[in-house]
């Protein structure tokens, strides 16, 4: 009944670098589809007037801030990748740090903005697009607790004496990245819409 | 201690493909086995209302009420039956069985592109099941909100008490994570793994349908999850996305909205469903009428317009919402468009079987039935796409005929043809051929007389989802169709059980088969039993299309496997 188990040398799995690329590309495709979804949802809801949001200046400060800090961020990683690439170690975990810090703080801003939110009455419960708003800002903060554990992971990695793939190295910056653009994009979207 | 750790990593958590497509299946059958048998108390309450439920069909599970089904009772019923039979049977026995078992065998790969992923895939869709089935022993029940679970009735505005609406849309949600997972390997190992010479157009229908399938998959199910976390968060949290009107505290949001996003994945979930049906259909057809397949190239041209055409048409099924006329008619032109690529490819598996040598094995008479039941789906389904014809049979048991026709009956003969097919690749032996076609004659008789009388009962204007027909008084005159419907099923339900006894008899006790015992060409049928985690020693080098049977160029056999040279051909 049960198959023969040849030895794991012989399972020439070929995950490859291309492979692994596409895997993500597609990933990052479906984690599109889910926010396109809410995002469709939440101009649907806009179109049938079935609330308002009246922003002042402030959280629109508070959210660009907060964008321009993933963007930082990202761009922390880029330097690091550049630096590891260059084999050059010194300034390798210093990057990543800032990178992860930056997306600490960036998650930080969004709470500071959704209480702020919450204080001028924007529960919720009480008003659909604000749950949107608030909804969509936590699947996004899901997804960057994920990229910040990974960051974390590569940073533990780095101290270890054996290489890491640059497959990895790659496409947990892509993930990243894509967050940031992900972020931007949703952010202008309020903006416009609202 | 060193085997106990061998089996868990070769049998539990393994990454072998074909270990998980079996572990696919006999999950699948559990729960099929499972939402069956919901179906046969939903059928007793609809021809016996209220009347206690007997022993055979397990009556003390009742004993609480009296022996009958109550109301509430009754809603559960066909909530988990609907909800079980397509996230939990169908599924997994046609794309994660059949998926995991048969891609990289006849791509002719080593594994799948993400063995792990593959894995864990398996084991969230486990744990999906496990919340699922953990909802039965919740104070207050299980979900009875129907399998569309549409707000308000699915929130605790709508009047069901308890968790069970939580459990159900988290036991989805999970789902839908282990579908992606799943979905994401299929589709990279088909684009990235195809060994030499393995082109598109080699590749077996069967690996055709079940990429279709699962690039739908991958672009579908996050629509559904968002919507699914969004009503979590309305049941769990008091959101009011889908709340409105007097039950929505403040402004409230829009009970449509979900149903929008319901049916933009539910409609591709029918082609989800049924596209591996298609694919393993158009396959064996080939094998057992020794042809070559008619018209492959455009079978699946056609398969894949339909997956195009599938994302366009989810409003067929909201005609009675109020949409514009204008939107109305739009939807029904798409979906009326969808039986042009239909019709075409139902006339190739036609043309396959034209002058071909047919051969009646078990497989192949599972295979004909899908054609006779996808037939009577495909056209009454035109009746519900049209706006005029739908306003009357909305929400009435032709739907629920129609339905069973294309997602239950197709389906399931699709899982029978195929298992019987690749019984012996899985398990190394035969399933018996006599007791298949007595399940075979038993099933395809008495599916017909259940679901093409329950159309016959939604035409004459009963609903689906009612109670007591006796209540309706122009229902009582089809009490005794009820009563026939349900007397059908019941056999049905009982050649079931002959099949698990088939099934479970040839796994231990059944004719060991022989390495080719179909004289099928694709890879997987060139390695002896059991194929060794790997597959294949060597990567082979494919040389010819899947379907070269009776090629006129091969004299001593009707068949020559996909890595043999046919002379002659360049």
């Amino acid at each position: 009944m049960s198959p023969q188990v040849q030895s794991p040398d012989l399972l020439q799995i070929e995950c490859d670098y291309e492979t692994s690329k596409m895997g993500a590309l597609v990933t990052f495709g479906g984690i599109i589809m889910l926010f396109i979804t809410f995002l469709a949802t939440f101009s649907s809801m806009v179109a049938k007037e079935l609330a308002y949001i009246t922003l002042n200046e402030t959280p629109i400060i508070i959210g660009g801030i907060s964008s321009i800090i993933l963007i930082i961020s990202s761009v922390m990683f880029h330097l690091s990748y550049r630096q590891w690439k260059m084999n050059s170690q010194t300034r390798i975990s210093i990057y990543l740090m800032a990178s992860v810090g930056l997306g600490i703080v960036f998650l930080l801003g969004q709470i500071n903005l959704w209480q702020m939110l919450v204080a001028e009455g924007l529960t919720s419960r009480g008003n659909v697009l604000a749950g949107m708003v608030y909804l969509i800002g936590s699947v996004h903060a899901v997804h960057l607790i994920v990229g910040l554990t990974v960051l974390g992971w590569l940073i533990y990695q780095l101290k270890m004496p054996r290489k890491i793939k640059l497959v990895r190295y790659q496409l947990i910056g892509w993930f990243w990245h894509f967050l940031t653009v992900l972020w931007c994009i949703i952010f202008s979207f309020f903006l416009i819409v609202l | 201690m060193s085997s106990s750790k061998s089996i868990m990593s070769t049998h539990i958590f393994s990454t072998d493909h074909k270990t998980i497509g079996k572990q696919f299946l006999f999950f699948g059958i559990f729960f099929l086995l499972f939402g069956g048998f919901q179906a046969l108390l939903i059928r007793w309450q609809l021809a016996y209302p209220e009347q206690p439920v007997p022993w055979w069909l397990l009556g003390f599970l009742f004993d609480g009420d009296g022996g009958i089904i109550t109301p509430d009772m009754y809603n559960q019923l066909f909530t988990m039956h609907g909800t079980i039979m397509i996230f939990w049977a169908i599924t997994p026995l046609l794309i994660g069985a059949f998926g995991n078992f048969l891609i990289p065998l006849q791509i002719g790969a080593k594994d799948m592109a993400f063995p792990t992923l593959n894995m864990l895939s398996f084991w969230t869709f486990f744990l999906s099941g496990v919340v699922l089935l953990g909802s039965y022993f919740l104070p207050m029940g299980v979900a009875s909100g129907g399998w569309t679970s549409y707000p308000p009735l699915s929130l605790p505005a709508g009047g069901i008490p308890g968790l069970g609406q939580a459990f159900w849309t988290l036991s989805i949600t999970l789902m839908g994570v282990a579908t992606m997972m799943g979905a994401i390997n299929y589709v990279i190992t088909v684009i990235r793994l195809r060994a030499p010479g393995m082109t598109y157009f080699r590749m077996p229908l069967s690996v055709w349908g079940l990429w279709l399938a699962s690039i739908l998959n991958v672009i579908f199910v996050p629509v559904i999850a968002a919507g699914l976390i969004m009503l979590l968060i309305d049941q769990l949290l008091g959101t009011q996305f889908f709340l409105a009107g007097r039950l929505a505290a403040g402004g409230g949001g829009d009970p449509l909205l979900f149903q929008h996003v319901f049916w933009i994945f539910g409609h591709p979930e029918v082609y989800i469903l049924i596209l591996p049906v298609w694919g393993i259909v158009s396959e064996l057809l080939s094998v057992f009428s020794r042809k070559p397949a008619f018209g492959y190239k455009v079978t699946a041209i056609c398969m894949s317009t339909i997956v195009v055409l599938s994302s366009l048409v989810w409003g067929h099924h909201m005609y009675t919402t109020g949409m514009s006329p204008l939107l109305g008619k739009t939807f029904m032109f798409l979906t009326l468009l969808i039986s042009i690529p239909s019709s075409i490819f139902f006339f190739n598996w036609l043309a396959t079987l034209w002058r071909g040598s047919l051969h009646f094995d078990p497989p192949m008479l599972y295979t004909m039935a899908v054609i006779w039941v996808f037939a009577i789906g495909g056209l009454t389904g035109l009746y519900n796409a049209t706006v005029t014809a739908d306003i009357y049979l909305h929400d009435t048991m032709f739907v629920v005929g129609h339905f069973h026709y294309t997602m239950a009956a197709s389906v399931l003969f699709g899982g029978y043809a195929a298992i019987a097919y690749w019984f012996p690749r899985m398990f190394g032996r035969m399933l018996n051929p006599f007791i298949s076609k007595v399940h075979f004659w038993g099933t395809f008789i008495t599916i017909n007389l259940v679901f093409f009388n329950m159309m016959a009962l939604g035409y004459a204007g009963h609903h689906r989802r009612i109670y007591n027909p006796n209540e309706y008084e122009f229902l009582q005159p089809l009490m005794d169709m009820n009563i026939f419907i349900t007397i059908m099923a019941l056999l049905l339900g009982a050649f079931q059980i002959l099949y698990l006894y088939n099934f479970v008899q040839s796994l231990f006790k059944g004719k060991v088969a022989e390495t080719n015992p179909w004289k099928a060409n694709t890879l997987e049928w060139s390695m002896d039993y059991p194929i060794p985690h790997g597959n294949f020693e060597t990567i082979p080098q494919v040389v010819n299309g899947p379907n070269e049977y009776s090629h006129p160029n091969v004299k001593d056999a009707d068949w020559v496997c996909q890595t043999v040279k046919i002379e002659g051909e360049s």
